[in-house]
């Protein structure tokens, strides 16, 4: 739960137990205030206005609420009218207010508008069915009521805002039924207790509330902000690996890796050998590669190469017989993985797109909606051959280019950028990224040697941002707990029953076990230090920098 | 020599990695630091022989770089054993205790202050000679080349991998001339720098009053008109040997913290013309620094403890110009509140021009503004311009830095200011506000900022410098707030 939440309940119970404000004689005693209250009653059910409140009990000694001497208690149904509004059928509801229409109120506060009213003033309303019953609205002028809107009248010249706020503060909900359409009866909300200050402390509650709600609301910014922020970091440090991994910054350079240069030299030798045996087709030959399209410096020994480059493609067949069917459902997007259950579909009920060979170390590449890296590498073996989606890209990788790192390459940031810009992913509403574009793609390459520590540098490096997450997870839940004074509390709860204890019984034993109990709480506390989870975390955060250099 | 300076920082590791005398970065460095002094302080000496006809070295002859370092390709240049002697046995024993007395000429005491915590570590006198050899091909004669220093601090620094931690990012040569510019620095005005690096402000500065000079009278108040202080060793020296290139006989730069003193202590004497400035941002100093500063400008940001600074050393008709990362500009902790609003209500924040983001690339991806301010009035508008990326580039890097030539729409606005509005509805890429709608937005200057639709990607170290630094003021903030909640909680009325 978010702190300004709890603190907002913290405030509401506080205003209503009169520990937000000062007490003062002047302001008389809320006793003579329920008089007058009486009084005017008397008067309006004499006059059948309002409902006879005779059949609710007095306060009961047990009922009695914590409230300073000035206050008093009394029943809702005593204190107040609470009346529900009536029926209207919800075809004369209209969304939009239209010149001449009254707000309605039904059990979630406004409906609507209608064309007719049923009440007129300035009133507390309480809604009274759904899952959300007992909420708290105000309600200004002329408006309608339905049956589903409890409709509160003051007196005495008590303040609706003052009600509104104590009622929302009481919590009506948990008078609810307990059924699947939960609800609450006037005559249950009648029966609450309601704690009813003088006056002049009315206004004076209100005006504090409303102050310090201002500064919760501010505080709430700050901690939405803070929550994005720490929900964002691990997705953030990702992909920040990721891409200085791609700019070389993950590893040193070692002149003994040779460069990219003569690797790229051999595969281009290897592909034109087995374009001559005839294994591979003929390509049609490669723009160069415009300096405006290199998206960042590389190391001097590493080369940008285009994909097609560095991979060729298997090809397509129409299954001939059984066989295991890979489509995007077969991913798992989260881990980039290869799901373990087989798809195994008859030839005959061949999908249309089942098409795409696939060999054991291939990289699968769903080239809808790039971003959502529906990825994997072929890691295991099939029982059938294994047949894929025409929606990815098959890439097998020549001799010397790793596919772990060049999968790695396909998830980084700047590869996510080039596949889902707009130029290169056509169609909005079904965003992909063509072959020849995706073939096209820019890929810095390092010599095999660096392929290879960079793919192992990630390896350890990305499972920690998911420790980072953990450690930052304890942090806040404690820094929370000691924050709302929680523990603090439970704390003193503790110490003050077993203090109760050794009173009752003074045995020796008894004030042993107590100043044991004792220091060990403190010492619990002082390990859950915010200070200390905090020095943790940034330990963590170190261990990490060192392990980058 | 600027096209091949990778290829210069490279050699000279590779050269010193095989002597196994320099153990790690900050030796090589300390190394090349005095290598390149007396290369420097040589080609200086030959200019002063001719100007002044008297001119006495006080190096003495068998010590100046032409002497010994010098190798004529004749076979009589010295090399292994003889050449480490003579460096360890001569040359450095002389340079440490050359004749100094407060009335030495400053040009001429340099050579001793350098000198006295220089070491010479190399063990081998072949590799010191290839390494001589390296450094004496450089020809440090003109501008281009004498801006390189930055260049190779920060390429050495980078190697060092602290370019990042430490904060000190070199400024783009493009960017300091670009201030220094619009500041329109006059004959007879001061220019300080209190965190001046290798000087490269102060450069510029001097490149733009240059043309100005008409008689000798503004030839020495040129000499004069700057004023620098710089905290590391190294980038000092280099700054002192850079400026020497330039004519500065005697610089006024000091080997000093600018915040260590108390901001309350400044007078009159020491406050500055004009201010150009790239503060570091999240450096470290030590938290009593903190207690130099009114406590509503106490920061743990370097960043912000220099704005302070430059605030308390504005003269009354000063002008500033400085750059600060895009953190202060939408930063609310109370330092940086304090700042901002201490900027719009005592000075006039005229321009805030918002760079793009890869101005500082290679070394990081942050991304900064320009600030020109001075303190004539208080705020009445500001007006904000966001410089997008030339076109033809996504963005910056080493091999195609930003040039000067890039601000030519900035400039062109600068003096022609209107409301830009985006292609997008609501957002603007130049717009004016007032300081009363300044004021009401928090003091939040992060406006007419880039279109986020992509999300930048920075560096992993960037990263979670960002993300610590962030949720501590967020931390902060929400400490605060809280703090102002229970206060007014408790005060029952």
């Amino acid at each position: 739960m978010k702190i300004c939440d709890e603190l907002r309940q913290a405030v509401l119970q506080a205003a209503i137990q009169g520990k937000l404000t000062r007490q003062h004689k002047e302001d008389g005693d809320a006793r003579d205030l329920l008089k007058q209250i009486e009084e005017e009653k008397a008067q309006l059910i004499k006059e059948k206005k309002i409902k006879n409140d005779k059949s609710l009990l007095p306060v009961s000694e047990e009922e009695l609420l914590e409230i300073p001497d000035t206050w008093a208690c009394v029943r809702v149904g005593k204190a107040f009218n609470l009346q529900a509004g009536k029926n209207i059928n919800s075809s004369e509801i209209s969304q939009i207010y239209t010149e001449g229409s009254y707000p309605c109120f039904g059990g979630n506060g406004l409906r609507g508008y209608v064309k007719k009213y049923n009440t007129e003033g300035h009133f507390p309303i309480i809604g009274r069915q759904g899952a959300l019953c007992g909420n708290i609205n105000l309600a200004y002028g002329k408006f309608y009521a339905t049956e589903h809107a409890v409709v509160v009248t003051v007196f005495a010249g008590i303040n609706s805002n003052f009600v509104a706020l104590f009622m929302e503060a009481l919590n009506f909900n948990q008078y609810a039924t307990a059924t699947a359409q939960p609800g609450l009866s006037v005559a249950k909300i009648d029966t609450v207790v309601f704690p009813l200050p003088p006056l002049a402390e009315q206004q004076r509650i209100v005006a504090k509330v409303d102050k310090l709600m201002a500064e919760i609301d501010e505080l709430e910014k700050v901690e939405n902000e803070l929550i994005a922020l720490k929900e964002a970091f691990p997705g953030d440090m990702k992909a920040a690996l990721l891409q200085a991994a791609m700019q070389g910054k993950l590893t040193t350079q070692r002149k003994e890796d040779g460069n990219a240069k003569e690797l790229l030299k051999q595969i281009t030798e290897e592909k034109a050998r087995l374009v001559k045996e005839g294994k591979l087709k003929k390509e049609k030959p490669l723009a160069e590669i415009g300096e405006d399209e290199i998206p960042f410096d590389i190391p001097e020994n590493w080369e940008w190469v285009r994909l097609s480059q560095i991979v060729y493609n298997n090809g397509q067949a129409k299954p001939e017989d059984k066989f295991c069917y890979i489509d995007i459902g077969s991913i798992d997007n989260k881990n980039q993985r290869l799901a373990s259950e087989n798809n195994v579909i008859e030839a005959s009920k061949a999908p249309s797109r089942a098409r795409k060979i696939v060999k054991f170390g291939d990289i699968l590449y769903s080239t809808v909606r790039p971003y959502l890296h529906n990825m994997c590498i072929i890691d295991r073996e099939f029982p059938l051959t294994p047949i894929a989606s025409t929606g990815f890209a098959v890439l097998s990788c020549f001799e010397g280019i790793l596919n772990s790192y060049l999968f790695r390459c396909l998830m980084s940031p700047s590869f996510d950028d080039y596949a889902n810009d707009n130029e290169n992913s056509k169609g909005v509403a079904y965003p992909a990224i063509n072959d020849e574009k995706l073939y096209k793609a820019l890929i810095p390459l390092p010599p095999l040697a660096e392929q290879e520590r960079i793919v192992a540098k990630l390896d350890k490096l990305l499972p920690l941002v998911d420790g980072l997450v953990e450690a930052q997870l304890m942090y806040d839940s404690l820094k929370e707990t000691l924050q709302t004074g929680f523990g603090k509390t439970i704390l003193a709860a503790l110490i003050t029953a077993l203090g109760k204890a050794i009173y009752d019984s003074f045995s020796a034993w008894c004030v042993v076990v107590y100043l044991v109990v004792v220091i060990l709480i403190y010492w619990r506390l002082r390990i859950y230090d915010k200070r200390r989870t905090e020095k943790q975390f940034n330990q963590n955060l170190n261990d990490y920098l060192n392990m980058m250099k | 020599m600027s096209a091949s300076l990778g290829g210069f920082v490279k050699s000279v590791r590779n050269i010193m990695r095989q002597d196994p005398g320099v153990n790690g970065d900050a030796q090589r460095i300390e190394q090349l630091a005095w290598m390149l002094f007396l290369k420097v302080y040589d080609a200086k000496e030959q200019d002063w022989e001719i100007d002044e006809d008297d001119y006495v070295s006080i190096i003495p002859e068998a010590c100046q770089w032409r002497n010994w370092a010098h190798d004529d390709f004749s076979g009589n240049a010295m090399t292994g054993d003889k050449l480490l002697d003579f460096v360890n046995i001569t040359l450095f024993p002389t340079l440490k205790k050359l004749p100094v007395n407060p009335s030495t000429p400053i040009k001429k005491a340099i050579v001793q202050t350098v000198f006295t915590d220089a070491n010479n570590y190399m063990k081998d006198g072949v590799l010191l000679r290839q390494l001589i050899n390296l450094i004496d091909d450089i020809d440090f004669t003109d501008y281009e080349e004498s801006h390189a220093f930055g260049e190779i601090y920060e390429s050495i620094l980078k190697e060092l991998q602290s370019a990042g931690s430490a904060g000190e990012f070199y400024t783009p040569r493009a960017v300091t001339d670009f201030m220094a510019q619009m500041v329109a620095p006059k004959i007879g005005e001061e220019v300080a720098d209190y965190a001046c690096g290798t000087g490269g402000f102060l450069i510029s500065w001097l490149k733009q009053l240059q043309p100005q000079i008409k008689t000798t009278e503004d030839r020495e108040a040129y000499a004069r008109s700057i004023y620098g202080i710089e905290k590391k060793q190294f980038p000092y020296m280099l700054c002192i040997t850079n400026l020497l290139l330039n004519d500065i006989e005697m610089p006024k730069v000091y080997h000093d913290n600018s915040l260590t003193r108390k901001v309350l202590d400044y007078t009159d004497k020491d406050r500055a013309d004009v201010i150009l400035m790239n503060p570091p941002y999240g450096g470290s100093e030590k938290a009593d620094i903190q207690s130099n500063f009114p406590k509503d400008l106490a920061s743990s940001e370097t960043a912000d403890l220099f704005m302070a600074v430059i605030m308390y050393r504005l003269k009354e008709t000063g002008r500033a110009a400085v750059i600060l990362p895009d953190g202060f500009l939408f930063g609310n902790d109370n330092a940086k509140y304090s700042l901002k609003k201490k900027l719009i209500n005592e000075f006039n924040l005229h321009t805030v021009i918002r760079m793009p983001g890869s101005v500082f690339a290679p070394y990081t991806s942050i991304t900064t503004n320009i600030l020109f301010f001075d303190k004539s009035q208080p705020t009445k508008s500001t007006w904000f311009y966001r410089l997008d990326m030339p076109e033809g580039y996504k963005h910056f890097s080493k091999t195609k830095p930003m040039k000067l030539e890039h601000f030519a729409p900035a400039m062109e606005w600068w003096s022609n200011r209107v409301e830009i509005a985006d292609a997008n509805e609501g957002s603007f890429k130049a717009k004016e506000f007032t300081a009363k709608e300044l004021a009401e937005l928090g003091y939040n200057l992060d406006q007419c900022g880039y279109p986020k639709e992509k999300k930048e990607i920075l560096s992993p170290e960037d990263t979670m410098r960002n993300f610590v630094e962030r949720r501590a003021e967020l931390d902060k903030l929400m400490d605060d707030k809280l703090a102002k909640i229970k206060a007014l909680m408790e005060e029952l009325d």
